[in-house]
C-alpha cells in the first residue's frame, strides 16, 4: 500500500475511511458485558459478528446491542459455519439485511479442527458477493496468487491468516504475508492465530495495514485489558512501520575476498 | 508537447527530498522489503564506500533467486528502417546509411545460423513502425522464429493490446520496450520526430502487452540521457506498478549505457563503469528477484565482472547490423558498437571458468497452450 | 385457527398468522433485530406486515451474535 501524508494515517476499505487499524471478534467471550467492554477497549472500528437462528429461547440477550447503538461501529456480519460458497452467500445477504452494512466477511473452514479457511470455495464466494455489491473481506491462507485472484474479482481487502484460529502461533506465515503485501492492491488484515499484542505489532511493523483479534483477547486473563493492549501496540506497530526500523545487524560485514576490483581498471 | 508524470509512476511521494546519509544506505541495506526510499539510498553518494557490500550482496542475491546460472540469449536485427528523429540512436531517419530488412528466407538462414551457434532464445529487433517493416511482417517473423526458438522476444514498437495479443498466439513470449528516459523535458527533447515522441504512448504499451497475454516484458532506460538516479527510481515504479496490475506475467530490466556510435551522440548525463554496476547492485538489491540483463555493448572484463553480481541474463557473439550473422561483412551499420566481440563458446568458457553455467534453455515450448498466451 | 408452521426448523402452531409482524409479536421478539427467512426468502422488514403465513410455511429467523 502507498504511504500517505504524515498528519493522516487513515486506511480505506471498499471506499470507507478508518483510522482505528486494530479489528475485533465478538466470540468466545464469557458474557456481553465483558466482550462489550473489551470492543470499546480496542477502539475497534469494524466488529466482526456472526448469524444464528434464533434459539427456542425468545428472551436470549441481545449481546451486541450496546454495540449496534455505539456510533463509529461498523459490523460485519462473518459467514463462520458456513462450509461452501453457496452457504456462504446465503449468510452473507442474511447479515446484510441484518446490519443494513455491505461489510462482509467471507469465513469458510469446512474442517473443524483446524479451521483452515477452504481457498476454492472462498474465491467463489468472493467472485458472487462482490459483483452483488457488498464489500468482501475473505479469511484466506496466506497464498500470494490466491491474493491476486480474490483482488482480481473485486474483494475489498485481503484476511490472510498468520497462524490457524486459536493456535496462538502468531506470524507463522510472516515470508507469505510480505510477499502479499509487496503486490497488493488493497488493504492486507492479518486475521487469525495472534496472541499478543507484540505480535499484531509486529504484523503492522511489517506493513500490513491492520490485524483482527478475538481469541487473544477474548481467552486472556482480563480480556478488557488486553484489548487496550492490543489497541496500543497496533498504534506503536504502525508508527514505528512509518519511522523505518533500524538496520538488523550484519548487514554491512565483508564475507569473501574483493568481487570488485574488475571496476578499477579506468574503464570508459 | 511535453507529457506530464503519472502519479503511478512519480516517485517524490515516496522520498523525503532530503539528501542520503550512511545510515540511510545501512538502513536500506538491512530492509526487509526495500523501496524507492531504499533505491535511492543505495544511489547516492553516501553509499559509494559500500560498493564492496553491495556487491557481495548482489551476488548472494542473486545465486539465491537464479542459481549459479547466466540466461543466454541473442539478438537478431530484421529491419533498420525508422521514421523516428531520436538524437542518440544509430537508426534516426536523418542518419545517411544503407536500409534493409531480412526477408522471410533471409531471416530464417540468420535462424538457422542462431540455433547453429546453441541459442534456444531469440530477441527480434526493427525500428519504428514502417511500410517496409510494420506489423505483419513482424508477425510473420515471430511464426517462424517460434517454430525454431523456445523463447521468442521481440523489440520493436509500441502497439495496440490487440497486435500484442496476435503475437502471443504466433508464439511471441517477450516484449522488450524501454522508456529509454522517463523525464518527460528530456524525453521530448530528444526524441525529436516520429511516433516515438509520444511519451505515454510507449509509457502505457507494455501493460497491454501483459494484459494480452505476453509472459515476460522488458523494461530499461538508455542510461547517459537523464539524471540516472532519476530514470532508476521511475524504473522501480514501473516494475512494481505492472507487478501490481499484471501478475501473472512477468519483467526483465536492462540499463544500456550510451556508447559511440554513427553520429557521435555525447551523453549529457554519462554513466561510468562504477555507476553502471553500483545501478546493477542496487536494482538486485531492492528487486531480487527480476532477471537483469547485460548486453554486449560493454568491454569484455566488465562483463566478466559482472556476470552473476546481480546480472543473470546475457547475449554474446552478437551482431547489431541488419542479420549479420550469416555473413563475413555487415550489410548496414550497427545501432551500438559492440564492445565485447567474443563467440559464443569462448564468452560460455569464460562463464564456467567462474563458476557460472550457462543456460539457452529455460522452458520447452512443446508445453505451450493451443491457443498460446490467453488471460486465463 | 392456529396455523401449524415450521420456525426454525421446529414445528410451532401460529395463533397470529394475519402477517409475520404478528407471528413475531407472538413469540414475543417483536421490537428485536431480526432476519426473516420465508420458505428460503428472505422478506425485507418493510414487507412484514404485509406478509400472511399459510399452513405448512417454513420460517427461519436470524440474529446477531458474537463471533469471530
Amino acid at each position: 500500500m502507498e504511504r500517505q501524508g504524515k498528519g493522516q494515517d487513515e486506511w480505506i476499505v471498499g471506499g470507507h475511511r478508518f483510522s482505528s487499524r486494530l479489528l475485533m471478534g465478538t466470540g468466545k467471550f464469557q458474557d456481553a458485558e465483558t466482550m462489550v467492554g473489551a470492543v470499546l477497549a480496542s477502539g475497534a472500528q469494524i466488529v466482526t459478528v456472526a448469524l444464528r437462528r434464533i434459539g427456542r429461547d425468545s428472551r436470549e440477550d441481545d449481546m451486541l446491542g450496546p454495540l449496534r447503538q455505539q456510533r463509529g461501529i461498523t459490523l460485519m456480519p462473518n459467514t463462520s459455519g458456513a462450509r461452501n460458497a453457496s452457504e456462504a452467500i446465503r449468510a452473507a445477504r442474511l447479515g446484510r439485511e441484518l446490519c443494513g452494512s455491505p461489510f462482509v466477511k467471507v469465513e469458510i473452514h469446512p474442517n473443524p479442527h483446524h479451521l483452515m479457511p477452504d481457498p476454492i470455495e472462498t474465491f467463489e464466494a468472493a467472485r458472487v458477493l462482490a459483483a452483488d455489491g457488498f464489500v468482501v473481506m475473505p479469511y484466506m491462507p496466506a497464498d500470494p496468487v490466491l491474493a491476486k485472484r480474490l483482488e482480481d474479482v473485486g474483494c475489498a481487502s485481503l484476511m490472510p491468516l498468520g497462524s490457524a484460529i486459536g493456535s496462538g502461533r502468531g506470524l507463522a506465515t510472516a515470508e507469505m504475508l510480505r510477499l502479499i503485501l509487496r503486490d497488493a492492491r488493497i488493504p492486507v488484515i492479518v486475521d487469525a492465530g495472534l496472541r499478543s499484542p507484540s505480535e499484531a505489532a509486529a504484523a503492522l511493523e511489517m506493513g500490513c495495514d491492520a490485524v483482527l483479534v478475538n481469541s487473544a483477547v477474548a481467552a486472556s486473563g482480563d480480556p478488557v485489558a488486553m484489548a487496550g493492549a492490543f489497541a496500543r501496540a497496533v498504534e506503536a506497530g504502525r508508527d514505528a512501520h512509518r519511522a523505518g526500523l533500524m538496520p538488523q545487524g550484519g548487514g554491512t560485514a565483508l564475507a569473501t575476498s574483493p568481487l570488485t576490483t574488475f571496476l578499477s581498471v579506468e574503464g570508459q | 508537447m511535453t507529457a506530464r508524470l503519472p502519479s503511478w509512476l512519480d516517485p517524490s511521494p515516496e522520498l523525503d527530498g532530503r539528501e542520503s546519509t550512511t545510515a540511510d544506505v545501512e538502513r536500506a541495506l538491512g530492509c526487509d522489503a526495500p523501496g524507492p526510499r531504499e533505491l535511492a539510498a543505495l544511489l547516492s553518494p553516501a553509499a559509494h564506500p559500500f560498493m564492496e557490500v553491495m556487491a557481495q550482496r548482489a551476488r548472494a542475491l542473486t545465486q539465491r533467486h537464479f542459481g549459479r546460472t547466466i540466461s543466454m540469449y541473442a539478438p537478431l536485427y530484421l529491419a533498420n528502417y525508422c521514421t523516428n528523429g531520436c538524437a542518440y540512436c544509430g537508426f534516426a531517419s536523418d542518419r545517411v546509411q544503407p536500409r534493409r530488412r531480412l526477408e522471410l528466407s533471409e531471416a530464417g538462414e540468420e535462424l538457422e545460423m542462431l540455433k547453429e551457434m546453441g541459442f534456444e532464445e531469440v530477441l527480434l529487433l526493427t525500428g519504428e513502425r514502417s511500410s517496409h517493416a510494420g506489423f505483419d511482417y513482424l508477425l510473420e517473423c515471430v511464426s517462424l522464429a517460434a517454430q525454431r526458438f523456445h523463447a521468442v522476444g521481440i523489440e520493436a514498437f509500441p502497439m495496440t493490446t490487440r497486435e500484442y495479443a496476435l503475437l502471443a498466439e504466433a508464439g511471441c513470449s517477450g516484449v522488450t520496450l524501454y522508456q529509454e528516459t522517463y523525464d518527460p523535458r528530456q524525453y521530448d527533447r530528444l526524441h525529436r520526430w516520429g511516433p516515438k515522441k509520444d511519451y505515454l504512448e510507449r509509457l502505457d504499451a507494455p501493460a497491454r502487452a501483459m494484459e494480452a497475454g505476453i509472459r515476460t516484458v522488458g523494461l530499461g532506460v538508455l542510461l547517459g540521457l537523464s539524471d540516472p538516479v532519476f530514470d532508476a527510481l521511475c524504473l522501480l515504479r514501473h516494475a512494481a506498478h505492472l507487478q501490481r496490475n499484471h501478475w501473472k506475467s512477468g519483467i526483465t530490466l536492462s540499463f544500456p549505457r550510451l556508447r559511440p556510435q554513427a553520429g557521435n551522440f555525447a551523453a549529457m548525463f554519462p554513466v561510468d563503469e562504477a555507476g553502471l554496476a553500483r545501478l546493477v547492485f542496487a536494482v538486485r538489491i531492492v528487486l531480487p528477484d527480476v532477471p537483469l540483463l547485460l548486453s554486449t555493448r560493454e568491454r569484455p572484463e566488465f562483463r566478466d565482472g559482472m556476470a552473476g553480481l546481480g546480472i543473470s541474463k546475457m547475449s554474446a557473439g552478437s551482431r547489431t547490423s541488419v542479420g549479420g550473422y550469416g555473413e563475413a561483412e555487415p550489410t548496414t551499420d550497427g545501432q551500438f558498437q559492440v564492445g565485447d566481440k567474443r563467440s559464443v563458446p569462448e564468452f560460455c568458457s569464460m562463464l564456467r571458468n567462474r563458476g557460472l553455467e550457462p543456460v539457452f534453455k529455460n522452458w520447452d515450448s512443446v508445453f505451450r497452450d493451443a491457443e498460446a498466451g490467453g488471460h486465463g | 385457527m392456529a396455523v401449524k408452521l415450521i420456525v426454525n426448523g421446529e414445528a410451532y402452531e401460529a395463533k397470529q398468522h394475519e402477517s409475520l409482524t404478528a407471528l413475531l409479536e407472538e413469540m414475543g421478539i417483536g421490537g428485536r433485530p431480526v432476519v426473516v427467512v420465508l420458505n428460503d426468502e428472505v422478506i425485507p422488514t418493510a414487507s412484514r406486515g404485509k406478509c400472511g403465513l399459510r399452513e405448512g410455511d417454513s420460517v427461519d429467523l436470524f440474529r446477531l451474535v458474537g463471533g469471530g
